[in-house]
């Protein structure tokens, strides 16, 4: 049954565009990616692939529906890498995942001999401090939605012993404190905005790439001889069959599971906001003092008497619970609902205010 | 739908409807016009004679928990709010049901009957008791139809044609047209008032007149509101029984008892293939039932059951009328 009455929204005054964003706080703790579901570097929710390119980590038993997915792993190199050589395991994936990340994030360049811009630690596009071991941690939209908020992503990585009950028995928290959403201490390349992580003695470890969702961590974490890590992690991986390995002879030696496995059990947290933005349109329903007063609804009359009322002159009275919005062709194309209904009568006017989100 | 939380501040809970999601993968999603409801809202709580006072008249209403939105069109609103800027309105027009005359389809059973071919209606009346009057009968143009009366429905008000216009006509409500919805699967089009005719009765309480004569009614929109229904626009003639000055009592012709404002009457036209006398369309199976024993006689009747609603066009009274499409199996 059609609807009998409706006003007419004034595109100029009545109708405005805004857009909000939306932040929400994604914490994972390192129990969820490594010894919930398993022990040590096994788990229900790790799922590993024939191609063995990467590895998928969820926060429940992959099998189950329950489970979402919360971000992929891999670990990868440039040719020009002193750890690149033919005699690696998987070397030539190593090289084409390392590839690929840097070609879709950081694109081409005329200034170098492949033309490929690799990663650096710093925001300079001058090749100078490339970053030419890495891993990529990269997150699922379900988690990131838009992007990562500049300013809050942290990782807390283990640089302790393997041996140890855990690795955490010496940390490095990377942040990109530097980051600012004025645009400070961040660079736009093709994969969008990134910002250099730094561990807490203000030395580049990795970066992050906001819209992306991708964080990429240096291998000097646990290779540096330098700040944070000490003289390097001497067991960064224990090898089922070769036992405890150096990051660079786990990241030549091992599959990239097996180097995966060891940064996913040295993870102890990861946290950040995410971003997600609202394109809303708020239509002001302004509602006159002397309509929509009466109702249709059957119930409002008995024996044709106005139910809400005694006499004539006394004022008449509705009760809004629903807000259409329609097409000119008079479709119903949203609705609202007010959470209790709202008296109206000829001494009231109102703007009831309803926003559509996109 | 669940309810909304109302325990803290009033909220709102939007939600694009099918059409407005489609309209959006169409391109072509454009607001223009708002409107407002009270669907949850039943009236009757409005307890005038409360004793603690005026301010507790409307307090059951207030507390009336309201449902999530829908995303079916039709859910939401059906009535709606009314733009009548006149204040002082105490009565609005009802829609009643008219089967005074035999011209005049009557209820049987609780559900009105359209025979959809001659064997049927022949059959329903020799071996099931139905009067001419208690069906239509689809294969032809003629009465029985279905009289809707539109008035105030209250002995409050003389049945005169001052207070008709004192009360309908000056107030701006009366209903001079209709909307009336319609399955689009079951029914092919309407036939509504053709021109001519009055309902009237003289003043000495003779010459009472029914109009009768019905024509095709074209121009069939898809319902805005309702899944499957078209929606056509009908006349209506003006209603013009009145008390009479010699006591003839207008009851035998009118079923508003205060002043009326029009009446309006149709036929359904049922689609061909529902009317096949040999071959049962499978819409019956999918809509309806078959071969029912409906009446424990034995004759067996394919039929479907469905809702045609009629809506004033000034006022918004609405009524909704069932109606049965049966057919003789066997």
């Amino acid at each position: 049954m059609p609807v009998v009455n409706t006003e007419v929204l004034d595109t100029t005054s009545d109708v405005a565009t805004t857009t909000t964003l939306l932040h929400e706080t994604i914490p994972i703790t390192g129990s969820i990616l490594s010894g919930t579901y398993g022990t040590l570097t096994a788990g229900d929710n790790i799922k590993n692939y024939t191609h063995g390119m990467f590895q998928s980590v969820y926060d429940y038993p992959y099998l189950s529906s329950s489970a979402n997915h919360i971000f992929d792993l891999t670990v990868g190199f440039d040719e020009t890498s002193g750890l690149s050589g033919s005699a690696n395991v998987q070397n030539a994936k190593k090289l084409n995942l390392y590839n690929q990340f840097a070609q879709v994030l950081m694109g081409y360049t005329s200034s170098n001999a492949d033309g490929l811009k690799k990663f650096e630690s710093d925001l300079n596009l001058d090749g100078v401090g490339s970053i030419n071991d890495c891993f990529f941690v990269s997150f699922s939209r379900l988690l990131t939605k838009d992007q990562i908020k500049r300013n809050s992503f942290s990782i807390t990585i283990g640089t302790g012993s393997w041996a140890s009950p855990t690795p955490f028995a010496k940390n490095m928290v990377l942040t990109d404190a530097s980051a600012s959403l004025s645009d400070q201490g961040v660079k736009n390349v093709n994969g969008g905005d990134y910002a250099v992580l730094y561990d807490a003695h203000n030395d580049a470890r990795g970066l992050v790439f906001y819209q992306a969702g991708i964080a990429v961590i240096s291998g000097s974490v646990f290779s540096s001889a330098s700040l944070g890590a000490g003289a390097g992690v001497s067991d960064f991986y224990k090898h089922p069959t070769w036992g405890n390995q150096t990051w660079r002879q786990a990241i030549t030696g091992a599959a990239i599971s097996g180097s995966c496995d060891a940064l996913r059990h040295r993870i102890q947290n990861i946290s950040f906001n995410n971003t997600t933005e609202i394109n809303s349109k708020i239509y002001f329903c302004r509602v006159p003092h002397n309509k929509f007063n009466y109702s249709a609804n059957p119930t409002y009359v008995s024996g044709s008497k106005i139910r809400v009322k005694n006499v004539a002159s006394d004022n008449p009275v509705s009760y809004i619970t629903t807000v259409g919005l329609y097409s000119s062709a008079g479709e119903l194309l949203a609705v609202a609902k007010l959470s209790e209904p709202l008296r109206k009568d000829p001494t009231n006017d109102m703007t009831i205010r309803v926003r559509l989100d996109y | 739908m669940a309810f909304l939380d109302n325990s803290g501040d009033i909220i709102l809970d939007a939600v694009l409807t099918d059409t407005g999601r489609k309209r959006m993968a169409d391109g072509n999603f454009k607001i223009t016009n708002f409107g407002l409801g009270d669907d949850d809202i039943n009236y009757s709580q409005y307890n005038k004679n409360h004793p603690s006072g005026s301010a507790y008249y409307d307090l059951e209403i207030l507390q009336t928990p309201v449902l999530q939105a829908f995303t079916q069109t039709n859910a939401n609103i059906n009535y709606g709010l009314l733009n009548i800027t006149n204040t002082s309105i105490l009565y609005m027009p009802s829609l009643v049901i008219n089967s005074k005359q035999t011209e005049q389809q009557t209820i049987k059973s609780g559900i009105y009957y359209i025979g959809v071919n001659a064997s049927t209606v022949s059959r329903l009346k020799t071996n099931n008791s139905f009067t001419d009057q208690q069906m239509q009968d689809a294969s032809t143009n003629t009465t029985p139809a279905l009289y809707v009366e539109g008035g105030i429905n209250s002995s409050d008000l003389a049945k005169t044609l001052s207070n008709q216009q004192g009360y309908i006509g000056s107030a701006g409500l009366s209903n001079t047209s209709y909307t009336l919805d319609i399955d689009s699967r079951i029914f092919t089009s309407v036939m509504a008032p053709a021109n001519g005719g009055a309902f009237s009765i003289n003043s000495d309480g003779s010459n009472f007149q029914l109009p009768v004569a019905l024509r095709d009614m074209a121009g069939a929109s898809v319902s805005s509101n309702l899944q499957n229904y078209s929606t056509y626009r009908i006349g209506s003639k003006a209603n013009a029984v009145y008390q009479t000055d010699s006591g003839t009592a207008v009851t035998n012709y009118s079923v508003i008892t205060g002043p009326g404002d029009t009446i309006t009457y149709f036929k359904l036209n049922v689609i061909d293939n529902l009317k096949s006398t040999v071959t049962r369309d499978n819409l019956y199976d999918k809509l309806g039932s078959v071969n029912q024993d409906l009446f424990s006689t034995g004759d067996l009747f394919d039929y479907i059951d469905t809702m045609v609603y009629l809506t004033g066009t000034a006022t918004g009274a609405s009524i909704g009328i069932p109606v049965r499409i049966i057919r003789y199996a066997s």
